[in-house]
């Protein structure tokens, strides 16, 4: 981790961004962690970030997860770029991999959140366009559903079965069919 | 922006980002949750039909295999197996959406009804269905079915009875009662006296499950609907009163989602087979006459005659001999002098309604060594479909083995 840690600090060196929460709480990240978000690196290309840029959609406790995502995933990207550049070598394929099982293990234990910041965390990724976050939060939600009856989807998550009975038998007949 | 625990408050296209993480089958059943749900599943996902594969189910012995077909190219495929419990062997009773129903027969005092998805795994058991002294549990006839308006999964058991009237069948409703769930009798005087033909067979059909009487001239029909109403009415033309049950030679299965009855007319070499399609189940009822279908080898006719535009077929091949005799201690086991293979042809001109016809030529091999054994095939679709709760069952269909050609 040591090596990643002075990695960050040269890019660090280079530049950095200052994004602000919706509640005015200020955080430094590099570019290379802001950019993972297509939304920023759009601000960054046009040039409009300096004094900070404004998330008002993210409230502080989810931009810093947000961030601390990033961040870990900013240095996966640099840490590929370098193995690439290399010639493969066992060791750096070897590195390459514990790395990666690293990166799944983080991803696994930053999923462990209760339903309310799952969802947040989606609207951010979804506003800020973070595609490796809006996948795996997500696939997060996708996978708590797919084996639920459409009754225990509207239990869970509160949803008013507005469908007609009439609708609710044209669907049931659409979905067996699509079994013939 | 904080979210509502209690709520699915996420923005439009955050929630299609989450259905198109889904199985196919599951967003096609999430089209139910709401209007909203509904709505993104038709014009933001991929309408991709579930295309389902053949399921050949093969009982050789006490070992029974499910082999699934991969529709493609109808040759690769993986095998399930089961073996019953104690003794007896175990049987198919249907599937539907991806689940399966199988049946450990036991004896008349054990036997097991479970309802599985070999894709998650998931189990269920049937309490037993009603026996008496007439009517052992492990005889007459199961069906397992589907209601596409109710959304409810049921499993119909008609007894066979020796002496007493014939009017009753016994129903299971999956998922309702949860584990205190019980078979309920459905009595209809239109059945009495009508008893069953089991030569014919039983075929779940787009929520109503069809038999013939014992007499095997009449279809009785049960819908699986809520209010579990019984009909009968008089069979295709192809089929005339028989005096035992072992002369009817006809038996009803699936066509293209309606109601087939396949009436078979053996000569020297060849089997002709015409099938009659329920077109409207009014009085008197609407029979058409789909193909003829006209082979030197035998076709499989139930439950699931067309899969598309093929039917299927075995054969048995002379020319190859196996090992005929071999003197085992005190025994003498025979071999099969034959090979079975099975074979899918198809049926020529769409749905063959303007005029019957015969299979083309062209037969395709797509199994070259069939387990002796009865051979049954069904219609099967891979899904995530979950089985509505239950009492958990020790039956499990093994994964035997994967992608395997057989050629």
């Amino acid at each position: 981790m040591a090596s990643a840690g002075s990695g960050d600090e040269k890019a660090a060196a280079a530049a950095m961004i200052t994004l602000i929460s919706s509640d005015n709480e200020k955080f430094e990240v590099t570019e290379a962690t802001a950019t993972l978000s297509q939304t920023i690196r759009h601000m960054i290309e046009d040039g409009c970030t300096d004094g900070g840029v404004p998330l008002p959609n993210v409230t502080s406790k989810i931009l810093a997860r947000v961030i601390e995502y990033c961040k870990k995933h900013a240095t996966a990207a640099a840490g590929e770029e370098g193995s690439s550049s290399s010639f493969s070598d066992a060791a750096f394929l070897e590195v390459d991999r514990a790395f990666l099982e690293e990166l799944e293990e983080f991803d696994d234990a930053f999923l462990e959140v209760d339903r309310a910041t799952l969802f947040d965390l989606i609207l951010a990724a979804n506003y800020l366009d973070i595609k490796g976050l809006l996948n795996l939060t997500c696939q997060k939600v996708a996978d708590s559903v797919k084996g639920k009856t459409p009754e225990q989807i509207r239990e869970m998550y509160n949803i008013v079965n507005d469908l007609t009975p009439e609708e609710e038998a044209e669907i049931r007949r659409e979905t067996q069919w699509a079994f013939e | 922006m904080a979210a509502d625990s209690e709520g699915f408050n996420l923005p439009t296209d955050a929630l299609v980002e989450i259905l198109l993480r889904l199985p196919t089958s599951a967003r096609r059943r999430f089209r139910l949750v709401c209007k909203q749900w509904r709505d993104l599943v038709d014009e933001r996902t991929p309408e991709r039909q579930v295309r389902t594969k053949i399921l050949a189910f093969i009982r050789h012995g006490s070992r029974s295999h499910a082999i699934v077909f991969d529709d493609k190219d109808g040759r690769r495929m993986h095998e399930w197996c089961c073996e019953p419990a104690t003794h007896g062997f175990v049987d198919i009773i249907g599937t539907c959406n991806g689940l399966i129903c199988l049946h450990d027969t036991g004896d008349s005092d054990c036997s097991v009804i479970t309802v599985t998805n070999p894709v998650t795994g998931e189990a269920a058991a049937l309490p037993p269905a009603p026996a008496s002294w007439d009517s052992p549990r492990h005889q007459g006839l199961y069906a397992f079915g589907y209601h596409p308006t109710t959304g409810r999964y049921k499993v119909v058991h008609v007894p066979r009875r020796l002496v007493l009237k014939g009017d009753k069948v016994h129903v299971f409703t999956l998922g309702g009662g949860g584990p205190s769930a019980t078979w309920r009798e459905v009595v209809s005087p239109a059945m009495d006296g009508c008893y069953h033909n089991s030569f014919c067979g039983i075929v779940s059909v787009d929520g109503s499950v069809y038999w013939f009487t014992s007499r095997a001239d009449r279809v009785v029909a049960l819908d699986l609907g809520d209010d579990e109403r019984v009909t009968l009415f008089q069979g295709p033309p192809g089929v005339r009163p028989v005096e035992r049950v072992g002369e009817a030679s006809w038996k009803v299965t699936s066509v293209h989602a309606r109601l087939g009855v396949a009436v078979p007319r053996y000569e020297a070499e060849t089997t002709t087979v015409e099938v009659w399609v329920l077109d409207g189940g009014g009085e008197p009822p609407r029979w058409s006459r789909w193909y003829c279908l006209s082979d030197s080898a035998r076709i499989v006719m139930t439950p699931h005659l067309t899969h598309g535009e093929y039917v299927l077929s075995t054969a048995l091949d002379k020319k190859r001999t196996m090992t005929p005799r071999l003197i085992h201690g005190e025994y003498v086991l025979t071999a099969s002098l034959e090979k079975k293979r099975l074979y899918r042809r198809k049926v020529a001109g769409g749905d063959g309604r303007a005029a019957p016809m015969r299979p083309s030529e062209g037969a395709e091999l797509i199994m070259s060594e069939v387990p002796e054994g009865r051979l049954m095939t069904f219609a099967y679709a891979e899904t995530r479909e979950p089985v509505p709760t239950g009492r958990v069952s020790s039956l499990r269909l093994h994964y035997y083995c994967t992608d395997q050609h057989f050629l």
